[in-house]
């Protein structure tokens, strides 16, 4: 048999494949080409109330402006009204109430843009409004939850307490987070004959809207085509939130028997998207004296916004983390996701984890402050070791967080960075340094089980070339790249030779939505199986040619691909083309195509008694940062950032190293720059960049080492790689931290300030002020 | 305005392309070029000018050779394209050889989505057509109008910088491998390009959002125009164009007409004189920026007015639309106030000159009478210290919570003048007088810092808002007397 598996792959570092066609804005979004003619515009009215009862809708004046050629309502539907998954509870667009401001109640298909824009100022919906639940504590008090609250459980929380040397309890707030692609949401619908329908949608689940677009029209899957080029941008606001976009204009395209083009201006999109979930958690802990955790009870929960979408699936990783890289005797996880009347908030990068974490990692904070510890000792004293426990009965195989925290703290310099910060803070009045440090260990896989499994379908054509299509969606984060490599490695060919074809349903059913950092991991290993199978059958061949050419006879036949070349070990100088091996394996009617599957083994997870194995392995790394805080204007710069991160065998390591520093500077805009801010009727006030900050490139930090640690682990995926998108994000609570860390030196870190998350300038001055004395007098 | 000027067409170069084609006045550069042109590199994401997905290089000739900003093209109503040359991604490579630009990014990963991509490229390539060796912060600078959010900017940070090593290097030459070779040619065809196509007709937009787009070039030709429409809500003017067009794009607010004083010679001079400086309310915030007279003169207008938007806004903006716009937070107006400006005011029956701290009346609402536009603005030339700051939740691009600008004058130990000016603090901008007195004739030290904070204070009810709360507003204005202050303190050591 072939060899294969633990070989270094061929080039671990090719440049993006679509790199050069974005470089020459070349590469093709949704509707940049082929566009199709007399493609119709579909507008949306949405809700100017976050909870009312739609009493009437009147759409005659909209529909008598020339040039509109459709206004639809829910009446229009002729399938299902229902876009949920698990459990179905949102409506495409809603019969007697809307829910959230920005809700879909009505749709314009019209023959420009600005046609449908001015017929949906002309459509009158008349509303009774309802109070709108819009907080937490308000939906707890009303128990408005989605589920029965969750428990994950082990050992005895109010023993361990007892039995603690101190005792600490707290509150912690998290905010939430536009998503912030580039590209906004857009669908393009195209008819078909005998009722099919083409959706070319900006989604990361080309199958659930698949499944959801049928629903709505009432017709089946077969009818439906998803088909995804590449998405400017997702982090999870595609995920569920693309669907509800896809079936309006399904929906608009199936009833016009025309094209439809539908695209959410920016501020349509920001005012009415869900967001990073909001979380509001309290907690007890008690610890020793050297720092060592006893016990920790946490309740976390959850603003889960109008309809469930996946808060669900949000609360469960976040209590999942609860416990971040430490070792926790005794606890007790509570979660709760709370219906409100805000967009329904939805997956984005970390998926509830970020919050969680953020939770514990305040309590480490706490418990170093009130013990006079270094936090990274405190960190230190509790992280895993191989072969603990977590809460939920899970082994961690291969704990490296210790290991890891301690290249960091070689990596910073640390007692000396620790030193030089003292210093400059004894002789600073006004502008403090800081320093924060956090660990992460972060669970991969779908914590559904059923997700985790993958397809491909290749096809080697008889030129040689490959054709690779995979459930994969490619939107930035590089799986076409990735998954390529693994095809490319595997039949020892060339990059080149392959075309990534885009994400479709026709090719690949069934497929899982790219999340969960597992894009790589399900996709890459199901075209590894693929192109497993062709190996095989390619090598047979190559065999018979060897012998029939060469008149090579060799008893257990080596058959390596390599460098577009095929040939025996036993005689390497003696080299069949691939493509020769390819016509001829065509010749002998050998198939050339093969779809590849797989799951990912040995899942399972109890979600009523908290306990299984819901992770394949996990991701390990840790993050220092040194900031720089004005505490008269708040502003912080960021100085320093170390991070250190364990990748496994890097598919390839430029692409991981991007991930981890762009998922960096995507945490620190959600710990200290954005925020999403909604007036007292659940508008969301900032719905463009004017008013939401995210980062710049002003907002680097002076220094930025990156230390990717390949380390070979048994708990990994393809080719022993392992997954990078999401765990890279919670390295950014380290700047939150260093910002509290800067303003306690206003008090020699004797007194704890209350530091608003996230730590905007107005956070930080709120902060300072109490114990900032202007007059240098009363300074120390 | 002469009646052979009438037409809707305009005509302008787009890459290695002639073109002429006919537009409507409510036609984004973007629109034109995205959706009519079909050129698809140049993205569309935010419409406010914010984002900088739709930057493209605009060139103009200046002494016979082509000068590229980089501009939001969601911004400029496409007219503006005339007579210009256009760059945009497209135009950058020439077949399949990579420009050097292009070609770092790729190398360094510095394109994840994509679909920020060719914004950052137009705008570094701007960059490169002026500075052969940037540094890191002319970089930072080119870039901070352009988000991207998936890279983390690290990588494009170091494509920018390997290609200024490369060029420093001469292992590349800026003129084969920054500027596309079709340059030099539409150099020469520009420079025998002037259809005097400047005006648009009233008439052919009836019924549409904007009825009339006017492009005077003499001040006369100005006043005439908006004599012809009388009332002025019949038409707004527009010079730099990045608030209005934001109106319209995002808010839809569309104008009846729009007059369009960008072109006109007599306001677009920056004036250097022994005790004041001038400038026209036709220059551009790039200019008054890169201008050596006030690089010597009034350095603190250059400082502010480099934290005022992005690159691409500053290449568009104007310091008189930010006056006229009588924002109650803009930077350059907290500035001006604080050197203690005055404004011309011109009409058809001449010119008066208005103090600016009288100019503004009410929340955006300014002196400005029926038949008046704001011609020029006067900053006297003085000693002392300044001082501006900005509390922003970031630190690009981002208009102000509070800013505030300080202008204090010592004589013999003792404060004999100063101004404090706030922004973010009332419905407009304005001196915060309560200060004068505490400080006028004393000595200023720590006691004295702390009793003008607590007085500014004490003058102030701001309001809460998306971009901070009351008390907030309240604490910064504390915090920016002692900012202000300290630092006269710490210079005069």
């Amino acid at each position: 048999m072939t060899p294969s598996g633990d070989k270094k792959l061929q080039d671990r570092a090719p440049y993006h494949l679509s790199g050069g066609l974005h470089v020459t804005g070349r590469s093709r979004f949704i509707g940049e080409d082929n566009r199709p003619a007399e493609l119709l515009f579909a507008k949306v009215v949405l809700s100017p109330y976050a909870h009312a009862q739609i009493l009437n809708i009147n759409t005659t004046p909209a529909a008598e402006i020339p040039g509109v050629v459709a206004v639809l309502t829910h009446l229009d539907i002729p399938g299902e009204n229902q876009i949920g998954l698990v459990p179905q509870d949102e409506p495409l667009l809603p019969v007697d109430q809307v829910q959230y401001v920005g809700q879909p109640v009505a749709v314009v298909v019209a023959t420009t843009p600005r046609i449908a824009e001015q017929a949906v100022s002309k459509i009158e919906v008349e509303y009774e409004e309802l109070d709108p639940v819009l907080t937490i504590s308000e939906a707890l008090d009303k128990d408005q939850l989605y589920i029965p609250e969750r428990r994950i459980k082990r050992g005895d929380v109010e023993q361990g307490l007892q039995n603690s040397e101190y005792c600490m309890e707290g509150k912690f707030a998290t905010g939430a987070q536009e998503h912030f692609y580039l590209e906004t949401q857009c669908c393009i619908a195209v008819p078909g004959e005998d009722h099919q329908i083409t959706l070319y949608s900006a989604t990361q689940s080309i199958s659930e809207v698949q499944i959801a677009a049928a629903r709505i029209l009432g017709i089946q899957c077969k009818d439906v085509t998803v088909d995804v080029p590449r998405l400017g941008g997702a982090f999870g606001g595609k995920e569920r939130t693309a669907t509800l976009w896809a079936c309006l204009t399904a929906l608009a395209c199936h009833q016009t028997e025309k094209s439809v083009e539908l695209r959410l201006t920016r501020t349509e999109d920001m005012l009415s998207t869900g967001k990073r979930h909001p979380f509001e958690a309290v907690y007890k802990v008690g610890f020793n004296q050297n720092g060592k955790i006893q016990a920790y009870s946490v309740e976390l929960n959850s603003n889960g916004g109008a309809y469930t979408d996946l808060s669900i699936a949000i609360l469960e990783r976040a209590m999942l983390h609860a416990e971040n890289s430490y070792y926790i005797p005794n606890i007790s996880i509570t979660g709760r996701a709370c219906r409100t009347n805000l967009p329904p908030n939805t997956a984005m990068r970390g998926f509830g984890a970020p919050q969680s974490i953020f939770v514990i990692e305040q309590v480490i904070e706490r418990i170093a402050r009130k013990l006079n510890i270094d936090p990274l000792d405190v960190r230190l004293q509790n992280i895993y070791k191989t072969g603990e426990l977590t809460p939920y009965g899970q082994p961690i195989e291969e704990a490296s967080g210790g290991e890891l925290l301690e290249r960091l703290r070689q990596n910073s310099q640390y007692l000396e960075l620790r030193k030089s910060t003292d210093e400059f803070n004894q002789c600073h009045q006004f502008v403090k340094r800081g320093i924060g440090v956090v660990p992460v260990k972060f669970g991969i896989s779908f914590t559904s089980a059923f997700l985790n499994q993958g397809s491909a379908l290749i096809w080697i054509y008889e030129d040689g070339t490959i054709s690779l299509s995979h459930g994969g969606i490619e939107m930035g984060q590089e799986v076409n790249t990735k998954v390529a490599q693994v095809v490319s490695s595997e039949l020892g060919v060339s990059l080149a030779r392959i075309r990534q074809e885009s994400a479709n349903t026709k090719r690949v059913g069934n497929a899982s939505p790219t999340a969960a950092s597992s894009g790589s991991d399900i996709n890459g290993n199901a075209a590894r199986n693929a192109a497993l199978q062709l190996k095989k059958r390619l090598a047979e061949i190559a065999q018979q040619m060897l012998a029939a050419r060469y008149n090579l006879k060799v008893k257990e036949p080596r058959i390596i691909f390599a460098e577009d070349r095929i040939f025996d070990t036993a005689a390497p100088d003696r080299k069949l083309n691939f493509e020769e091996v390819v016509k001829q394996t065509y010749m002998e009617r050998v198939p050339l195509g093969a779809h590849g599957f797989y799951k990912t083994p040995g899942l399972h997870f109890d979600r009523e008694k908290g306990v299984g194995n819901p992770f394949h392995y996990f991701v390990f790394g840790c993050a220092l940062t040194q900031v720089e805080v004005d505490l008269l204007t708040g502003q912080s710069d960021l100085l320093k950032v170390y991070i250190v991160h364990e990748t496994g065998r890097s598919l390839n390591p430029e692409i991981d190293r991007g991930q981890i520093t762009g998922g960096f500077i995507q945490g620190m805009g959600w710990v200290c720059m954005e925020e999403i801010i909604a007036d007292e009727k659940g508008r969301y006030l900032a719905t463009g960049p004017s008013t939401y900050k995210i980062p710049t490139i002003r907002d680097l930090p002076t220094i930025f080492e990156i230390e990717m640690v390949e380390v070979d682990r048994e708990g990994s995926s393809v080719f022993r790689s392992k997954a990078i998108g999401e765990p890279p994000f919670m390295y950014a609570e380290a700047v939150y931290f260093a910002i509290k860390d800067a303003i306690e030196a206003l008090t020699e870190h004797e007194k704890e300030v209350e530091l608003h998350m996230p730590a905007t300038p107005e956070a930080v001055v709120m902060a300072a002020k109490n114990h900032i004395h202007l007059d240098s007098t009363g300074t120390t | 305005m002469k009646a052979s000027n009438l037409t809707t067409s305009i005509s302008f170069f787009l890459n290695a392309q002639h073109i002429k084609v006919a537009v409507s006045p409510e036609t984004t550069a973007l629109g034109l070029i995205r959706n009519e042109l079909g050129k698809r590199g140049t993205k569309e994401s935010c419409s406010e000018g914010d984002c900088g997905a739709c930057t493209i290089a605009a060139g103009e000739l200046s002494d016979g050779k082509l000068n590229y900003r980089a501009i939001n093209s969601c911004l400029w109503p496409a007219i503006r394209l005339h007579g210009k040359h256009i760059i945009t991604i497209e135009g950058l490579s020439q077949g399949e050889e990579l420009n050097l630009i292009q070609e770092q990014m790729l190398e360094h990963h510095a394109t994840q989505c994509g679909y920020c991509t060719p914004g950052i490229i137009m705008s570094l390539f701007c960059l490169f057509t002026r500075k052969q060796s940037p540094n890191k912060q002319d970089i930072v600078q080119a870039l901070e109008g352009n988000l991207c959010r998936c890279t983390g900017y690290q990588p494009i940070l170091s494509a920018a910088q390997s290609i200024t090593e490369l060029l420093i290097g001469k292992k590349h030459t800026n003129a084969n491998h920054i500027l596309p070779g079709y340059v030099s040619e539409i150099e020469s065809k520009l420079v025998s390009h002037s259809e005097p196509i400047k005006v648009i007709e009233t008439n052919a937009f009836q019924g549409r959002d904007i009825h009339g787009y006017y492009v005077p070039r003499t001040l006369e030709e100005l006043h005439t125009c908006m004599d012809k429409f009388g009332d002025p809500e019949r038409y707004r003017i527009v010079s730099g164009g990045t608030d209005l067009m934001v109106d319209i794009n995002i808010n839809r607010n569309f104008p009846e007409n729009i007059i369009d004083i960008s072109e006109i010679d007599d306001l677009s001079a920056i004036r250097i004189k022994q005790d004041s400086i001038s400038i026209g309310s036709g220059v551009t915030l790039t200019s008054i920026i890169e201008h050596p007279g006030i690089r010597e003169k009034l350095p603190i207008l250059r400082e502010t007015l480099l934290l005022v938007g992005s690159e691409q806004i500053r290449n568009m903006a104007t310091l008189a639309g930010n006056i006229a716009n009588a924002s109650p937070i803009a930077d350059g107006v907290v500035a001006l106030l604080g050197l203690d400006a005055d404004v011309t005011l011109l009409s058809k029956n001449g010119r008066r000159n208005v103090k600016l701290s009288d100019f503004f009346i009410d929340y955006k609402q300014t002196d400005l009478q029926t038949g008046e536009i704001l011609g020029e603005i006067h900053i006297p030339i003085q000693e002392g210290f300044f001082n501006f700051e900005k509390s922003s939740k970031r630190q690009a691009v981002d208009i102000a919570t509070v800013n505030s600008f300080c202008y204090l004058k010592e004589d013999s130990g003792l404060i004999s003048d100063c101004r404090f000016v706030f922004g973010g603090m009332d419905k407009t901008v304005r001196l915060a007088e309560s200060c004068r007195p505490v400080v006028q004739g004393k000595k200023l030290d720590d006691r004295l810092i702390l009793k003008c904070a607590e007085a500014a204070v004490k003058e102030f009810e701001p309001i809460s808002d998306v971009r901070g709360s009351a008390d907030y507003r309240r604490q910064l204005v504390e915090n920016h007397i002692v900012k202000h202050l300290h630092k006269f303190l710490s210079i005069n050591e």
